[in-house]
């Protein structure tokens, strides 16, 4: 049976080198991670292999593929994203993000006061809470129906409340940057590329926050700016994902 | 501010005070199950006032905290001794995924059996889910016994069983009566 991480997320750069750009340590590994580019969940792990400096091959599955198996071979219960590291498994946003957040270079994005820590899994909740709707209004660049005016009634609520939390501060949380702004990146970011762009448009404080996010270099303090690996229109209708590639080690 | 002036900025927020109780509210569901079970393992006395829809919620203090993970993440920070929650990246990964397992899964009702028959397997040969005793366990054993007490577990699951057990057993004395009767 075909390994899935192996045949769509190759770790490899190949001809004896290693590391997506073949310079990199043969002590670190590169983690694989199975998704879609059209999902928040998999952008949110992405996002954090890039802020923590961690290189990452990324493979896009198909809606057919969840179900299938040769996923089930390589995720538990089919849960998807999934994201292997040489020997190592895991699957689903909470595991990889925190995973990688563990595993990385930069300091942890998770506050240690201990009300902030759990004011950010509050927010990281309601981001996933989007996670469907979103794939609804997707739906013009996927192909993939539903009921976007229904979607956009259940966003716009969620969205109030971001705005009103982003203007207290500078980030989610507080002054710093945490895995709740990483996690509604990936939201805004969709959102965005959708025909209900308007929603974000709309909400200033959202609207200041995302330009300063999407200008904001990764976490670790190399060159990489995460929110450049985001998708654009086009790598969703290609079911594309980007690559995380370090290459100022 | 860090030493020499640089590190990330420190914030004041809103803090409890030690004799402040904790209270739990919202619907008796797994969601309020898995958080008994946390406050139970970490030795903090939870006084749940359980009833209606809506999100579960808990108040310490000057402090109210919506959802069951970061209900979850602040007792188990709160609460006595050492957290639960693994330092070792794999121990981490796992634990989590076990969390997004029984909210996925086992509280939807989605895969039950496959899920049970998968831990009996792995508690055969280990005493807690992930190796140590994380938050893995007290977050799976709320999703089991709300199983369990709607008459939704299968039955023939020795082994889960008894973790159930050794979970329970590492609630403290005083408060695990307490704690066993607000979630079976």
């Amino acid at each position: 049976m075909t390994d899935l991480f192996d045949q769509r997320a190759v770790a490899d750069a190949g001809a004896g080198d290693y590391g997506l750009s073949g310079d990199m340590k043969k002590t670190q590994y590169v983690l694989q991670l199975l998704g879609a580019p059209y999902c928040p969940e998999t952008l949110k792990c992405i996002l954090a292999a890039a802020e923590q400096g961690m290189e990452m091959n990324c493979g896009s599955l198909e809606t057919s593929d969840l179900d299938s198996a040769d996923f089930a071979a390589v995720s538990d219960f089919c849960m998807a994203p999934a994201l292997k590291e040489n020997d190592y498994f895991t699957a689903g946003t909470k595991a990889i993000t925190e995973y990688i957040n563990a595993r990385g270079l930069g300091v942890s994005l998770i506050p240690k006061n201990v009300t902030l820590a759990a004011e950010q899994e509050t927010w990281i909740d309601k981001s996933r809470a989007c996670s469907d709707s979103v794939v609804v209004l997707l739906g013009d660049i996927t192909g993939q129906g539903g009921d976007s005016a229904s979607a956009r009634s259940q966003l716009e609520p969620m969205l109030d409340e971001l705005n009103e939390q982003l203007g207290k501060d500078k980030y989610i949380v507080g002054k710093n940057y945490s895995l709740a702004d990483l996690h509604w990146t990936a939201v805004v970011h969709l959102i965005s590329l959708s025909s209900a762009a308007d929603l974000i448009d709309s909400r200033s404080n959202i609207k200041s926050w995302i330009i300063g996010i999407l200008d904001k270099k990764s976490n670790c303090g190399q060159s990489l700016k995460a929110a450049s690996l985001l998708p654009t229109v086009e790598d969703i209708k290609a079911n594309k994902l980007n690559n995380v590639v370090i290459d100022d080690f | 501010m860090g030493l020499f002036g640089f590190g990330s900025k420190k914030e004041k927020t809103a803090a409890a005070g030690k004799n402040d109780p904790f209270t739990l509210s919202g619907p008796a569901n797994a969601a309020s199950a898995k958080c008994i079970m946390t406050a139970g393992i970490r030795g903090v006395a939870l006084e749940a006032n359980l009833s209606g829809d809506g999100e579960v919620t808990m108040t310490h203090g000057p402090v109210t905290i919506s959802g069951e993970n970061a209900i979850e993440t602040y007792l188990d920070i709160k609460g006595e001794g050492m957290p639960l929650k693994p330092k070792k990246a794999r121990h981490l990964g796992d634990q989590n995924r076990w969390i997004e397992v029984a909210s996925q899964l086992l509280d939807q009702g989605n895969k039950v059996d496959q899920v049970l028959n998968k831990m009996n397997d792995i508690l055969g040969s280990q005493d807690f889910l992930v190796g140590p005793l994380t938050l893995a366990d007290s977050v799976v054993a709320g999703s089991i016994l709300t199983l369990k007490k709607n008459g939704n577990l299968p039955s023939g699951l020795s082994n889960v069983d008894a973790w159930l057990a050794r979970v329970e057993d590492k609630i403290p004395e005083s408060l695990r009566a307490n704690v066993m009767s607000q979630v079976n």
